[in-house]
This record gives C-alpha cells, structure tokens and sequence, in this order.
C-alpha cells in the first residue's frame, strides 16, 4: 500500500475513532480529617487552542486561547458549585515559580503516564496494576498542602483544535471525491485530583473527542461538565 | 508518472508565499493575528526556562553575555531576552518572541567576545526576519498544497503522484529551513559590522565546528534532510560575505570575554567530559589547546577522558596527562582525585592512597569527601 493510501487510512481510523471518555477513581468520597468541609485548590490550567490547517497541520490561536482559559476556570468553578464544592483558583505565580518546578513537571508526568498506562491501547495498560488508581506526587504535595491551604488539589490539561475553512473544504471534497471521512479538530482533556495529605491520585478522568468548545462561556460551560463527570462526592 | 513528479516538485518550489517584512523594534504581533500565538507559546516555554535548574543565574556572566548582545542588538535591544542554559554542545536558539537561549557549551568553546558577538547577531536575525512564524506558515502551506494533492491524485487513480507530493513536502521544508539559517547568517554578518565587530568572527565559528566534526563525508539524502547547511558551506559563504564587509582590523575583546569565562570552564568541561562522546571531546580539546593553548584546567578535563574511555593505553594516558596539569599554574584539586582513581584501577593501592590524601588536603569540603575517605580506609 502506498504511503498516501496509508495516511488516507490513518485518518479514516482517526475519523471512526470519535469520541471517548474514561475514568478512574480511588476514592468516592472528599474528606478532611477534622470532618470539615474539604478545600480544594484548582491549579493554574494548562491549555492550548489551535487551527487546523487543510492539509492537517495546527497552528496556536493565542486569542482563543487566552479565552478559554478565562472561560473554563469559570465554567469548572460553576459546574463544581453545582456539586456543591468550592473551588479556590491558585495564583500563576505561586504554581509557576521556582518552588513548585519539579512538583508541575512530576504532575505532567503522572498525567502523561496514566494517559498512557491508565487510558491507553490495551498492551499499553500495566498489568500489575489490575485497572487500580496507583499514582502519586509522593512528599512534594505536602508542601503544596501548606502552600495552599488545601486538601486536594485539581489539575486540568486540555487541547483544543478547530477546523479551519480549508479543512472543511478538503474534507467536503474528501468525501465527496473518494468517500473517505477526513479528520478535523478535536478535544483532548484530563483533569486530576490529588490528596494532598499523602500525594495520591485520587481521581483522574480523560477525554477524547470531536466535540466541545472553549472559545465561548456557553460551550466552556459543556466541557466543564464532561470533565468533572464521575467527581467523586 | 516521473515528469508528473517532477512538475509538482517545481510546483511546491515555487510555492514559497511572500517574504514577512522584518520586525520593527519595539513591535509586538495584535493578539489577533496568526503570529500570536507563537509568541504565546514562545512565552509559556521561556517562563518555564526562567525557573529551571539549568539556568544559569550568575550575575555577573548574566551582565557580560546581554551587554554583548544589546551591542550587536541595537535598536532591538530591549526586544531580546538571553537565557544562558547549563548545556555542552555547540548551539544556540531563538524562540518567536525573542527569547534566546545560549548553551554553556557554546561559551566554552567561542575564542573571544566577537564570536560570540557572531552566534547572537544571527540568532537576532531569526527573531528580526520573523523565522519561527514564516517556517510554519511555509509548512502549513506545503500541508495544504500535499494535501489537496493527495487527494486529486487518489481521485485520478495515479497514488504515485500523492507520493512524490508528499516526498517533494519534506524535501522543500528542509531546503526551507537552510535558506532561513544562510539568510540569518547574512543578517548576522551586517548586524556585527554595524556594531563594530570583525564579521570574518562569523566564520571562525564554523571553522571550529566543522574542525570538532571533522571531514565526514555526508551522503545526500543527509544533506536534502538537514535543517541548516553544513559548517564548511556555511564557512565559505560567511568568508566571502565578510571579506567585502569593513570592520576587519574591528576589536575582538579577548581579554574580557575570557576573564567573563574563567570562572565557569571547569564546570562547562565538566560537562562536555560526562557527554561521554570521548572522540569528539578530545578533538574539542586538541582544538581549544591549538587555539588558546593549555592550561591546568583543560589538561585536567582532557585526563578525565582518557580515565573515563579507559582504552588500551588510556590509563596511562590519563596519568600523563594529570602529571602535565599538576606541573602547569593552579592545578585543580580533583587533579589528584583523578590520579587516585587510576591507580587504584591499576591495583596501585599505596599510590592511589597517597594521591586521594593529597586531594583531601587541597579541598578539605570536597562534595566526595566521604567517599575518598572510604576508599583511603579501605586500603590500610
């Protein structure tokens, strides 16, 4: 098979791929160990909204990112309030600093690992670990717990991407000419929950999909939603 | 099928869209403007650099290396941030919004403040000629074009034109990415001449590289997949370039920037040495003697090489080498470390003794202090 017949393949699994979410949690309940109400922190987010080029390249949109890190941070603390949890938003430049440096880069790394070992392909998934929740940050989150004042602390990683003009144009074509369905933007998200009182992941859940905007409050509103589906308490 | 292939490689040349008029000092893209969001990520990376481990936060140095770079900057001065990062290797980079990074191992090996003045001036020039944002917008319409491509050649039933689209993609990117760095080399050039450095220091730089590298014969398929030309072409045309330029008798400030580096060479060595590439740190080391000539610092390092590769004669290699930087001004203590550690390797045991003590009583709060006492405690 030749390489552009591949590709053209490529995406089409892509294209059936659609959507998908998955969680996992370790415990079903918040707690704090005075039996007060549970303080939880919602880190700094991290995310990023990009264009998809026609011949499916992405390009950063600095506006609509900056706009969907306003929209979400107020959709996540309207959808926990719902649940009737309060959300206390960290400063950048508390999270972001010098201090916290190898603690955000072992959270990216535990958020990366359990993409992979937690959510992956089938051989991806660890077998020792039998579908359990066994990750941790370890020490370092005591000293985010003092820092902060908190029980938990949530972590939301999310990329967006939107087809641009000529990418539903080629798409169109696409489909019209030899029937295949290409891909277009989608929505990639993980949010977590650590304990801080030992460092563990308490909860995680991830999505994968085709639909959802943050560029508007409405649509933010939507993901934030789908994201803290299965919170656990 | 071939002149079909051929056609669209001329296609996807001529393809290259219009040259971005070079920044302005003191601009910033609209925020809602494509180029924004490279410099939005440009900035997320460079808040991370500012609170890395690597970073190097040494005033002092701090201050050497920006006024160097505000000199040849000029009116962009206030636009470039320079991050000096603890990394070996030859490199340097500039990111969309100006930030640039200088790796130590480039300070290690630059002869005086007007090659460094070089490396930063075409550096300066990616962020001037706005290369971040054209080489994603000359990749994203090369995307495009494959793409549309692809498709009508799938609808003809001719697959093998898809293929050569996409082949003909890849090869014009990275022919792409070398006419950015000969066009930032260039800019470079004009930026030191303004600035009164010699810009023959350009090519000096890549003498040095393609010395360190050697005359490695490249094939072609790595010559049409490389990302920048390679040192001896870049070399010449820097040579040429600069012989018509004035400024040739310009000061090269060798004093100063080697005063600015003295304290930091051993740690940079240091570095390059655990790379564990011996064969290039030596050639590395032969050239900086060739240039600078040998110092007690230098032969130490270069006895750790040989101690570290451990080849046929390499043991004693290292000694002689150790035994030169000891008979040389301000010999390092770890001199004597690397003495122990090479004797002991020999069986050596009241040699290796006798020099770890040595080592004790010329750094008494050695980090491995504890470990040399070990090792002394072992062979009594």
């Amino acid at each position: 098979m030749g390489l552009a017949r591949r590709a053209f393949c490529a995406l089409l699994l892509l294209a059936v791929a659609g959507c998908a979410a998955e969680s996992a949690r370790r415990v079903d309940q918040l707690s704090r160990d005075d039996g007060k109400t549970p303080r939880v922190a919602l880190m700094p987010l991290d995310v990023a909204l990009s264009r998809v080029n026609a011949g499916g390249s992405q390009s950063p949109v600095a506006e609509w990112t900056t706009a969907a890190e306003r929209n979400l941070t107020l959709a996540l603390r309207l959808a926990a309030k719902r649940r009737g949890l309060m959300l206390r938003p960290v400063a950048e430049a508390v999270w972001r600093s010098e201090e916290f440096e190898q603690t955000r880069l072992l959270q990216n790394a535990v958020q990366t690992a359990v993409r992979t070992h937690q959510f992956g392909s089938s051989e991806d998934r660890l077998p020792g670990k039998e579908g359990r929740l066994g990750w941790t940050l370890g020490q370092g989150a005591l000293a985010l717990r003092d820092r902060l004042q908190a029980d938990y602390a949530l972590f939301v990683y999310l990329r967006d991407s939107y087809s641009s003009t000529g990418r539903r144009v080629l798409t169109a074509a696409a489909a019209l000419l030899i029937g295949y369905p290409l891909s277009g933007g989608e929505q990639i998200g993980v949010a977590s929950l650590y304990d801080l009182r030992n460092g563990n992941l308490v909860w995680v859940r991830e999505l994968d999909r085709t639909t959802g905007d943050l560029r508007n409050r409405e649509d933010a509103a939507e993901t934030a939603e789908a994201l803290l589906k299965d919170f656990p308490g | 099928m071939r002149w079909a292939a051929l056609l669209l490689l001329l296609l996807l040349a001529a393809c290259g869209g219009g040259a971005l008029a070079p920044l302005q000092p003191q601009s910033r893209p609209l925020q809602v403007s494509d180029e924004a969001g490279f410099w939005q990520t440009a900035g997320r990376t460079e808040a991370g650099l500012q609170r890395s481990p690597l970073l190097i936060r040494d005033q002092e140095l701090n201050r050497y290396v920006r006024g160097v770079a505000c000199r040849v900057a000029g009116p962009y001065c206030g636009d470039i941030r320079v991050y000096l990062v603890r990394e070996a290797g030859l490199n340097a980079s500039m990111m969309a919004n100006g930030a640039m990074l200088v790796q130590s191992g480039l300070l290690l090996r630059m002869g005086d403040e007007a090659q460094l003045a070089a490396v930063i001036a075409h550096e300066i020039g990616h962020y001037v000629e706005r290369h971040t944002f054209e080489k994603a917008e000359q990749a994203r319409r090369l995307g495009d074009l494959r793409a549309w491509t692809v498709l009508f050649a799938l609808t003809l039933g001719a697959p093998g034109l898809g293929e050569a689209a996409e082949v003909a993609e890849i090869l014009e990117r990275f022919a792409f990415s070398r006419e950015q760095e000969r066009a930032a080399d260039l800019f470079g050039l004009r930026l030191m001449a303004k600035a009164g450095y010699p810009p023959m220091a350009a090519a000096e730089v890549w003498q040095l590289a393609h010395d360190v590298r050697g005359d490695r014969r490249t094939s072609l398929t790595s010559r049409l997949l490389a990302t920048h030309p390679a040192p001896d072409e870049r070399r010449d045309r820097l040579r040429q370039a600069a012989a018509a330029m004035p400024g040739a008798m310009a000061e090269r400030h060798r004093g100063p920037y080697r005063a600015a580096l003295a304290p930091f060479r051993s740690q940079f060595f240091a570095d390059e040495v655990r790379l564990r590439l011996p064969t290039e740190t030596l050639n590395l080391f032969r050239q900086l003697e060739q240039r600078d000539g040998l110092d007690a610092v230098l032969a130490f390092h270069w006895g750790e090489v040989y101690r570290l590769r451990g080849w046929q004669d390499d043991r004693e290699m290292a000694l002689k080498t150790y035994a030169r930087a000891l008979r040389l001004p301000d010999p390092p203590a770890e001199t004597h470390r690397g003495i122990g550690l090479v004797r002991l390797a020999k069986g050596q045991t009241r040699g290796a003794r006798f020099a770890f003590e040595r080592y004790l009583r010329a750094a008494p709060a050695a980090d491995d202090e504890a470990i040399v006492r070990s090792y002394i405690a072992q062979m009594l």
